[in-house]
């Protein structure tokens, strides 16, 4: 069970597999910041919030 | 970021947020960026998973307050990112080839490797999909993959596991990995 404890953890004896593709598919991480300018802060976007959209809880 | 995920208190980071504090808002996108994406890239290309971050949180922070229970942000996050992946395929403006071109290109095989290897995840079944993409892409571990969807720690370890499962005999069988 030494990869999946690698799998789960990421800890202990690598899995080749696992780390294969971890090391493929690292380059579409997500890094990108959260674009503020487009952003309302959070109270004043309650408030000009009419129409609400469908998830609300 | 995933470093954090044991000693964040999400719940407070939610409330200081819907009080108006906009470096928690941050905090939690720093949190939940990388469960939204991996829930978008499942779907959709690279660019218009980049796009439905962006979106979701935006949805998100208009519609803050209205969360009643702090603790179940994840869920709820992920609610609103799906949506936005419906809206973007229901608008069938997607960018379809999005994925071809990976943020940082190494060499073209390895570039092949990499859409072959994406492609085959999308193509598991879904409750396989998205947690590979967690561990595999944003690089949480199985413990964080918990915590921010709010499923159980055994129901995450036991996709994690079948889902990587089906996916190395699937690459196997296309010869794009050498059986071990």
């Amino acid at each position: 069970m030494t990869d999946d404890e690698y799998l789960w953890t990421r800890t202990g004896v690598p899995d080749d597999a696992v780390r294969e593709l971890e090391c493929l598919l690292e380059r579409y991480r997500y890094r990108e910041p959260f674009r503020e300018a487009a952003a309302p802060t959070p109270r004043s976007a309650e408030s000009a919030d009419a129409a609400p959209d469908r998830e609300s809880e | 970021m995933s470093s954090l995920e044991h000693v964040v208190d999400t719940g407070a980071l939610v409330r200081a947020a819907q009080g108006g504090d906009r470096a928690a808002f941050g905090e939690l996108y720093a949190l939940y960026a990388g469960m939204v994406h991996s829930i978008a890239l499942a779907r959709l290309g690279a660019d218009d998973a980049a796009d439905v971050v962006q979106e979701a949180f935006l949805r998100a922070l208009r519609q803050l307050r209205r969360l009643r229970d702090v603790n179940a942000f994840g869920g709820w996050l992920a609610a609103i990112a799906r949506n936005v992946i419906r809206d973007v395929q229901r608008l069938g403006c997607r960018r379809a080839d999005a994925d071809v071109e990976p943020a940082h290109r190494d060499t073209q095989h390895e570039d092949m490797q990499a859409r072959t290897a994406l492609r085959a995840i999308r193509a598991l079944p879904a409750v396989y999909r998205e947690p590979l993409l967690m561990r595999l892409v944003e690089g949480m571990t199985g413990p964080e993959i918990a915590h921010r969807t709010g499923l159980t720690p055994g129901s995450v370890r036991v996709n994690l596991h079948r889902g990587m499962k089906l996916l190395r005999r699937r690459l196997e069988a296309a010869g794009t990995r050498r059986r071990p």
